[in-house]
């Protein structure tokens, strides 16, 4: 085990290494900082190590905080997977579908399955909604809604995407920005998915893998990280549990120390020559001794989490559904997934005549739901089981809640420039690094949070490693072809258009060439057309003698393959000819009223200032 | 609106925008141009009337059956316009976004 990847504690060179937060991205710092010859020192907040990615137990039924697929693309997050889990590392089947009006339907959602399974006339609904989207698209792409609509017709948004969405995040679709769908929902069309189906087109090996298998440890994603710290222990970096960062102190552009509170209520203070964070990042600059500005304490404090809690039923059922998770889009029910643990892994639960959902319901700290008592969770759990037809609330012999603060970063307006002044603050402090999901206030994925620990401890040694470049450009490797709804990014807000780009959509230039193009193909096309028809059913009266009379105009045009040939070429360039030009008028017409509006808004500008003086 | 006056990125950023054409608008409306122009085009010759009455223009019921320079082919005359403009429409509006957009992503 350690003798491969972690060095020797003996060997380990003592430094005042902290990380706080022992999940994915701060035991991977541990881990990577071990093999590289450093310990370290770990604080946990919580009772148990491996953060959202952590497996809670009840009554010796394990489950999963939200469900965690170990997928990635990245060999060394794959490599230290491999070496923790050994044969634990399961490779498990995948089934995960959406249920709507006491339907299932396939998962990622495929067009020809959703529309016979919603019934004829709702599928010419869903088929005329899409038509109308195809010829008359909203011309505003600014929020989720309008990008779903636009492709996939607003029927078939309103079942299968808002629902789920709104339950997700707490907030209308029109408030969600189009970027967030274009990132999830890339490249999946509905026309070209019914072509896909009717022609059988294949969406490659690593897509067809994804959808049908995933690894998945044997005791859930919380065996993985508890080995790890058992092994970094060993190899003498521990990881205290119970264990809350109260306080940051820094002077000259440095962390000097660190201040803990245990779970009896004691803060003790540590020396620290590196500081690795996974806390929220808003949380670490209140953290701060001497404390930042107040604007970046605002900007601090603004960042805001999605949450979540589980409400986990044990039912008396051997079997109940085939399905590893359930996306519930029906609206009638507050439940957003339901999760079936035991087909995760089946040693998720010790007596496999039973079975353990996790019913998860999406909140805002301090809301209706997260305040429920856990009884009355419970039993609207049940409630909604039965209603749902997936269990009789009558076979749930035991339930429990688990609530998870800080599960999801939300990307509200103006989130990115309060991250830029957090981040503006904590970068001065040279020896303090963020990782991690809630440490970059970024949507990533466990592997991505893992990967930012990796470039944080090898910073230690040299600081050679952008940890915020991680995740920046990568396209999530399920959503080349999955329409996932809200399931792992999290959307930004789409907010109101900026001056700039509303002149970005009304001044915007015609391509001269693209025109010219489209002009010139256009006509050569006709002309084409108009005279092979003669040509191939020439008998009779017919409009040859009229054709060749563009023959005045396309030197070398005649009635026969050869003249169409010539005069595709020649209305060709003409058309070019006429497009590009066409382009140029109007480009400089727009210029000019671009111009004179400017003009406007200097001098309304300046009169504005004028008046501010004379006030 | 915003007073704030535009920055030279954002001036840099409109000065390179690529307009986009709205295919189903350019498809509609060069239907009901095309359409509207050959109707007219039927009808002012049938109002004029007199020997041989359209003889060139009739020659498109070669490529549209059922055409002529009559009243009835008025309306005939429309709705093959309307389809020749559609195609027209769909065919440059399709071509010019495509070729614009590949355009901007290699510019």
């Amino acid at each position: 085990m350690t003798e491969r990847f972690l060095a020797p504690p003996e060997a380990a060179r003592d430094e005042a290494i902290a990380i706080v937060g022992a999940g994915p991205a701060g035991l991977t710092t541990a881990w990577e900082l071990a093999r590289l010859g450093r310990r370290a020192t770990l604080y946990e907040k919580d009772r148990s190590v491996g953060g959202i990615a952590q497996t809670a137990e009840y009554k010796g039924f394990r489950f999963d905080l939200g469900g965690h697929r170990f997928f990635t693309k990245v060999g060394e997050v794959q490599g230290i997977w491999e070496e923790i889990l050994g044969d634990d590392f399961l490779s498990r089947p995948r089934l995960s579908r959406i249920y709507y009006r006491q339907r299932f339907f396939d998962y990622p959602l495929k067009p020809l399955n959703a529309l016979a399974g919603l019934g004829p006339v709702e599928a010419v609904r869903i088929v005329a909604s899409y038509a109308k989207a195809r010829l008359l698209p909203s011309r505003e792409e600014r929020n989720f809604e309008q990008w779903v609509s636009n492709r996939f017709g607003r029927r078939l948004f309103e079942v299968f995407f808002k629902t789920y969405t709104e339950k997700v995040w707490g907030l209308p679709c029109e408030e969600i920005s189009a970027d967030w769908a274009a990132q999830r929902i890339q490249n999946l069309d509905l026309g070209r998915a019914i072509a896909a189906a009717l022609f059988g087109r294949s969406g490659g090996d690593v897509v067809t893998t994804l959808i049908h298998q995933f690894h998945y440890p044997r005791h859930g994603p919380g065996m993985m990280w508890e080995r790890c710290a058992e092994r970094l222990a060993v190899a003498g970096s521990p990881t205290r549990l119970e264990h809350e960062l109260v306080r940051i102190d820094h002077r000259d552009g440095r962390v000097t120390g660190i201040a803990v509170r245990d779970g009896e209520g004691r803060v003790a203070e540590r020396p620290v020559e590196h500081l690795i964070c996974s806390i929220p990042l808003g949380r670490a600059a209140e953290l701060l001794s001497p404390p930042p500005t107040a604007p970046v304490l605002a900007a601090a404090r603004g960042l805001r989490h999605r949450d979540f809690l589980t409400v986990v039923l044990i039912v008396d059922r051997a079997e109940l559904f085939p399905d590893n998770w359930i996306y519930v889009h029906e609206p009638a029910v507050r439940v957003g997934r339901i999760q079936n643990f035991k087909n995760w892994s089946p040693e998720m639960v010790p007596d496999p005549g039973r079975t353990a959902l996790g019913l998860e319901y999406f909140a805002n700290r301090g809301d209706e739901v997260w305040s429920l008592p856990d009884a009355e969770l419970v039993a609207l759990a049940k409630r909604e089981i039965e209603q749902l037809g997936l269990a009789e609330a009558a076979a749930v012999s035991d339930g429990t809640v688990v609530r998870v603060p800080y599960a999801y970063p939300v990307y509200d307006p103006g989130y990115r420039e309060r991250i830029a002044a957090v981040r503006a603050c904590l970068d001065e402090l040279a020896n303090l690094q963020m990782i991690g999901r809630n440490g970059q206030h970024r949507y990533n994925n466990q592997d991505h949070s893992m990967l930012t620990g990796i470039y944080a401890a090898r910073n230690v040694l040299e600081p050679a490693h952008d940890i915020w470049d991680v995740n920046v450009d990568d396209d999530y490797h399920e959503a080349v072809s999955a329409a996932r709804g809200g399931d792992r990014l999290t959307p930004a807000a789409a907010g109101e258009a900026t001056l700039a780009e509303l002149l970005h959509a009304h001044f915007a230039r015609f391509d001269g060439v693209a025109l010219g193009v489209a002009t010139a193909a256009t006509l050569a096309l006709l002309l084409f057309a108009a005279t092979a028809s003669v040509l191939l059913v020439g008998n009779g009266e017919h409009p040859g003698p009229m054709l060749s009379l563009f023959g005045h105009y396309f030197f070398g045009f005649e009635l026969s393959w050869r003249g169409a040939l010539v005069g595709v070429l020649e209305a060709g360039a003409l058309g070019f000819v006429l497009g590009s030009g066409m382009a140029a008028a109007i480009n400089a017409l727009i210029g000019w009223v671009e111009r004179s509006l400017q003009r406007e808004l200097e001098a309304e500008r300046k009169l504005d200032s004028l008046q501010g003086v004379t006030r | 609106m915003s007073r704030v006056p535009a920055t030279a990125e954002e001036r840099r950023r409109v000065g390179e925008a690529v307009a986009r054409l709205r295919t189903g608008i350019l498809a509609i409306v060069m239907g009901l141009v095309g359409g509207t122009a050959l109707a007219i085009a039927t009808a002012w010759l049938t109002l004029r009337g007199g020997l041989n009455v359209g003889q060139h223009l009739g020659l498109l019921r070669f490529y549209f059956p059922g055409y002529s320079v009559t009243w009835p082919g008025v309306a005939i005359g429309f709705g093959y316009g309307v389809l020749v403009g559609v195609g027209v429409g769909l065919a440059m509006g399709t071509v010019y976004n495509r070729l614009a957009g590949w355009r901007e992503r290699h510019r």
